[in-house]
């Protein structure tokens, strides 16, 4: 692998928000093609990000930071590419935290990271009623929704949303994934949901497989 | 349900706690956080819960002594009440606790810190009904000893400010950040503690709530140079009696001990572990730490486990931390944070299984 984009990974491993655009145009200067910066540089760093959260090497702030700086390096990129739209290859995926849960860091990550892993993602928010799901999921042909919960007392919202996807006739065409703090298998086994990730990096994971799946 | 005027039959229930804490007990205690689990029991709406000092104290105190629970803890939505009284919007419901709205933060940059100022205690936000609740359940209870409560530092800030905004501050703008605590430590928290204080002198635990404190949510690194010294000066600031126990996630780390040693730090008067950490390290972890640093252990079973699981499991883990952790006395049971989901036959579950399996005579 050439110099720059091992370089582009180390630095976006760092989470070096401003560094990570500069080391971007410059290598789009120096003829690396922009999908490349991007397959080559950016998403291999994240991995390696998602991996050393799964073991506990890197805890969610420096996380966000390689996140954001990936947004960073993705910003001035996009600008770079030719007929592609980033983004678009893995399919849309809708995310939001359920109705009368307000907390949100650990689906803004997801949002992140399903980004870094080329998903187009609607992040509806949080606080969202089961029939903004399944509007949203019509409007945007999502091939995957994510439901966030971090309250025990807001997890039987998860259920009412695919309720309510399944009586809007989306349930065979989407796959659901839930994540949030009190989650478990045995949870996503009862309501009936496609997967679910212990954590952020695992969540992208389980949508990846998912996607390639469907 | 017709609420009581008196409760005092805690009292046995505090004295199992207190003999728990310093040696061998007739039975292991067990100590509860219930204010959803109450609020739904007893069928009132969480708007009039959470807002009426009568019922958010008798409630709670009528459902400890239906369950049987030992110690009667004053809980409510804790993180609320100095964001709320600063200016910060708070999301009220029917069915739900008051929860802060982290869509309009009340800092969004430098010139908002000025927003940051000692509350006037009688007339902003809850302060006042916090402090009628507070004198509502002593009363009922005899006047016993209970532990007040505030919002830790950290937890403050993230309410105010945005979790995620304040994790990006630590890294651009430390300055501002520091700033930030300073503010909260020594323009809200300490004259709220100092206040509830004078209110109660007599009380000898200040409890600060802070799950935003625990791993993954923030690193070791951000614990150790912003976390701690926020909490060791606001205890500088009001006495040894503030600490902050709820910290979460050494199941994170390579080495669990050396998440338990920062919650030392906070924290020096006993080891608190908490599901899903205990599940997955075992209660012998935190049996061995206690018991080399001297102190009581509290084990708590997980909210998330309460509400999910079958009784028969249930009633499993309490006969499995009770043996482990219960070996010796010096031990305590905390079911977490019961919700409005947890069903009901689930806490019964609990509480058979400390009488069956917690008795030292």
């Amino acid at each position: 692998m050439s110099d720059v984009y091992t370089k582009i990974s180390e630095v976006l491993i760092a989470g070096d928000i401003k560094e990570i655009p500069n080391l971007c145009l410059q290598a789009v200067e120096d003829g690396f093609s922009a999908q490349d910066i991007m397959d080559k540089g950016l998403f291999p760093g994240m991995d390696v990000v998602g991996q050393r959260m799964k073991t506990g090497e890197m805890f969610i702030p420096e996380v966000l930071r390689s996140a954001k700086a990936m947004q960073a390096g993705l910003g001035v990129l996009k600008d770079k590419l030719t007929g592609d739209d980033v983004g678009a290859g893995m399919g849309t995926v809708i995310v939001g935290t359920v109705q009368g849960d307000l907390h949100d860091i650990g689906k803004n990550l997801v949002v992140m990271l399903l980004e870094g892993a080329g998903f187009n993602v609607v992040d509806l928010g949080v606080d969202i009623k089961p029939e903004q799901f399944v509007a949203a999921a019509s409007e945007h042909g999502a091939t995957i929704i994510g439901i966030s919960a971090l309250l025990t007392t807001t997890m039987p919202k998860m259920s009412e949303t695919i309720a309510a996807l399944t009586e809007a006739g989306l349930r065979d065409k989407v796959k659901i994934m839930v994540g949030g703090a009190p989650v478990t298998q045995t949870f996503v086994d009862d309501i009936g949901a496609d997967g679910y990730g212990a954590d952020a990096a695992s969540a992208v994971e389980k949508a990846k497989e998912l996607a390639q799946a469907a | 349900m017709k609420l009581k005027k008196d409760y005092t039959s805690f009292k046995e229930g505090l004295k199992r706690f207190e003999t728990a804490m310093t040696g061998i007990p007739d039975r292991v205690p067990v100590v509860t956080q219930m204010h959803e689990f109450a609020m739904k029991e007893l069928g009132i709406p969480a708007r009039e819960f959470y807002t009426t000092p009568e019922i958010l104290a008798a409630g709670t105190l009528e459902i400890q002594e239906k369950y049987g629970i030992d110690v009667p803890v004053l809980d409510y939505d804790v993180y609320n009440i100095e964001a709320e009284a600063l200016g910060q919007a708070v999301k009220y419901s029917d069915c739900d606790m008051p929860d802060v709205d982290r869509t309009k933060p009340l800092i969004r940059g430098k010139d908002d810190l000025k927003k940051i100022k000692t509350p006037d205690f009688d007339a902003d936000g809850r302060f006042a009904s916090v402090i009628e609740t507070i004198r509502i359940f002593r009363k009922l209870i005899g006047g016993a000893q209970i532990t007040l409560r505030f919002c830790a530092p950290f937890s403050l800030a993230a309410n105010i400010r945005g979790l995620e905004p304040l994790i990006m501050d630590m890294y651009d703008n430390p300055d501002f950040v520091k700033n930030l605590f300073d503010r909260i430590v020594e323009e809200v928290l300490a004259p709220w503690v100092m206040k509830l204080k004078k209110e109660f002198p007599d009380v000898k635990n200040i409890s600060g709530d802070d799950a935003a404190g625990s791993l993954p949510i923030v690193s070791p690194d951000i614990i150790r140079d912003w976390i701690v010294p926020s909490v060791l000066r606001l205890r500088e600031l009001c006495g040894p009696e503030v600490y902050v126990p709820n910290w979460v996630g050494e199941k994170y780390l390579k080495v669990p001990q050396e998440m338990l040693d920062l919650k030392h730090q906070v924290c020096s008067g006993f080891v608190e572990g908490q599901d899903p950490d205990v599940e997955e390290l075992g209660p012998a972890l935190y049996k061995e730490y206690a018991d080399k640093k001297g102190v009581p252990l509290i084990l708590g079973i997980g909210a998330a486990f309460m509400a999910l699981n079958t009784p028969e499991e249930i009633a499993d883990r309490v006969r499995h931390y009770i043996e482990v952790g219960g070996k010796d006395g010096r031990f305590a049971l905390l079911l977490c944070n019961l919700g409005a989901t947890t069903p009901p036959a689930n806490v019964k579950a609990a509480i058979d299984a400390v009488r069956k399996h917690g008795n030292y005579s």
